[in-house]
This record gives C-alpha cells, sequence and structure tokens, in this order.
C-alpha cells in the first residue's frame, strides 16, 4: 500500500523550488544594495575645504590638486581609498594601506590634501550573541 | 471534546515538545558544522512538523513556541529565543498555508519552512542590530532550505513509520 502522503517528492513541488530560487536571487541584489550602501565615502579635502566625495562602491580615480601645486592621485577600488601617485617629497600619504572604515584617513602634509572615511561600517562583528 | 478523548493529544504534544527541548540542546552541544554562526540544520523543528500533519497547526504552534521558550531559557539566550520566535512564527503561517494546499510534499512544506524561518529570524535581528546584516541573507536561505530538506525527509520516514501509533486529530 503505497500512500502518496509520504513521498519525499511531488511534481507541484518545483513550484516550490522555482520560488525559493528566486528568492535567493532576489536575495543577491538586495545584498548587493546593502553593501554599496554601508560602503560609505571617501571625503576628499584640501587645506581643510571638502573638494570631493567619492563613493567607496564605485572604482574611481581621481587627480587632486593640492597645496604649493603638489598633486595626489586618489584611488577607489575594492570599497576602499588609498593615494597611488604624489607629488610630495616623503610619499607617506602613497605608502598608507588602503582605508575603508568610519574615521579612518589618509594624510598628506605637504599637499594639504586628506582623505577621510565617512559613514561605512564602523567595525567588523566582533562578537555573535547567542 | 471530553477530556478522556484529549488526553492522547495531550500526552503527544507533551512528549513532542520533550522531543523538540532535546533535540535543541543536542544541536546547541554540536559546534557549528559549516562555521557559520546561525546555520543549523533545524533538528528541533521534526516535532513540529510532525505534529503540524498529525493534530493541525494550533499544536504545531504550541510544540514550537513551547520548545524556543524552554531552550531560550535554559541554554540558547534571550536575544536567540526572541529571534527565534519571530522565525518560528513566520514560517509556520507559511508552512500552515502550503499545507492546507494539499498538493506538496512534506519535503518541500519543510523547506519553505526552513527559508522562512531564516528570513524571520534575520528580520528581527535587522531590527534589533541594523540592516548591515542583511548581507547574511543568500547564506541563511541556501541554509534554511538544506536543513529545511533534511529535516522534512527525516519527517517523513518518521510520520511513515509512526502511522499506525500516531491518532490524527
Amino acid at each position: 500500500m503505497k500512500n502518496p502522503k509520504f513521498d519525499f517528492f511531488r511534481k507541484p513541488d518545483l513550484i516550490i523550488y522555482a520560488l525559493v530560487l528566486v528568492v535567493l536571487v532576489c536575495s543577491f541584489f538586495l545584498w548587493g544594495r546593502v553593501q554599496g550602501e554601508t560602503g560609505g565615502f571617501a571625503v576628499v579635502s584640501v587645506n581643510g575645504t571638502e573638494r570631493t566625495t567619492l563613493p567607496l562602491g564605485t572604482d574611481t580615480e581621481v587627480v587632486v590638486e593640492g597645496f604649493a601645486g603638489l598633486n595626489c592621485t586618489v584611488c577607489v577600488a575594492d570599497g576602499a581609498a588609498y593615494v597611488t601617485e604624489a607629488d610630495c617629497p616623503d610619499k607617506l600619504c602613497a605608502k598608507h594601506s588602503p582605508i575603508s572604515r568610519t574615521g579612518e584617513s589618509i594624510v598628506c602634509l605637504p599637499a594639504r590634501i586628506t582623505v577621510t572615511i565617512r559613514g561605512a561600517e564602523t567595525s567588523e562583528i566582533d562578537g555573535v550573541a547567542r | 471534546m471530553r477530556l478522556k478523548d484529549k488526553t492522547p493529544t495531550l500526552a503527544l504534544l507533551g512528549i513532542m515538545v520533550a522531543a523538540a527541548f532535546i533535540l535543541s540542546y543536542l544541536e546547541s552541544l554540536l559546534p557549528s558544522i559549516s562555521g557559520i554562526p546561525g546555520v543549523k540544520a533545524g533538528l528541533a523543528n521534526i516535532p513540529t512538523l510532525l505534529v503540524l500533519y498529525t493534530q493541525g497547526p494550533a499544536g504545531a504552534a504550541l510544540v514550537s513556541i513551547a520548545r524556543i521558550i524552554l531552550a531560550g531559557l535554559t541554554f540558547n539566550g534571550l536575544s536567540a529565543m526572541l529571534f527565534s520566535l519571530a522565525g518560528a512564527v513566520v514560517s509556520l503561517i507559511f508552512m500552515t498555508v502550503l499545507k492546507k494546499i494539499g498538493t506538496f510534499s512534506i519535503t518541500a512544506v519543510s523547506v519553505v519552512g526552513g527559508v522562512c524561518h531564516n528570513i524571520g529570524q534575520l528580520a528581527a535581528s535587522c531590527v534589533m542590530i541594523g540592516m548591515p546584516i542583511l548581507y547574511y541573507l543568500p547564506v541563511l536561505i541556501v541554509s534554511g532550505a538544506v536543513a529545511g530538506a533534511l529535516v522534512g525527509v527525516i519527517t517523513t520516514l518518521t510520520l511513515k513509520h509512526l502511522r499506525n501509533s500516531i491518532k490524527e486529530g
């Protein structure tokens, strides 16, 4: 005696599995959007005044004209900002590692350029409540 | 219904709450299989599903909520309890509706239950922790579906073997 109630699979199940797949795909889109929102901005200022704001979600490269004719090239890639080229003598800003978290900054003193991250995630999850 | 007729149902629900509680405890002892917190096999939902298919949604809700409160107060912690409750409510609603439609297998209903449980849980934690944890969603959907399928298959097998001992109410 075979009772269809105990079948592991029935044809109409396919509708359900397809719906789950659709929800999964949608969640990936949502994921991308949330990532873009949490990515924040890199704020570039020269001599204390804001010049440009670069969203961390989109990869760009901007040449910033600094103080005394010294230029810096600010690059955004993989959700982090960094300085690729600098005219200043010490090139400390170009040696700085990429920044991506709120409050982090790169400073080029001779050119008076600062790159500061705003509105990004403050820190990675460091604990899980159980 | 007279008390005499209620007794088997009461006894069954009691056993199911106990079984779910123990399964919850076992799962909390196991280290996370995948290394991702929140990803569990959901074994504790087997009794819930069993009751849903033999006693209906009210009994299933009772078993599920009793189990979550018991596990929350004893070992899972209060925040996990609140997240679980949100997940359980969402998943029970969806599973009840799908079961009512009647054309789907227990496995498929359970898959939806698993996915909905995780979505409900994530929604609750979004309200409490904030939007960024939404990036967890795809992982939780996949794990919910896999866990749901596993729970569905186990429940189907269990029901098959117990079909003569459990009275449907």
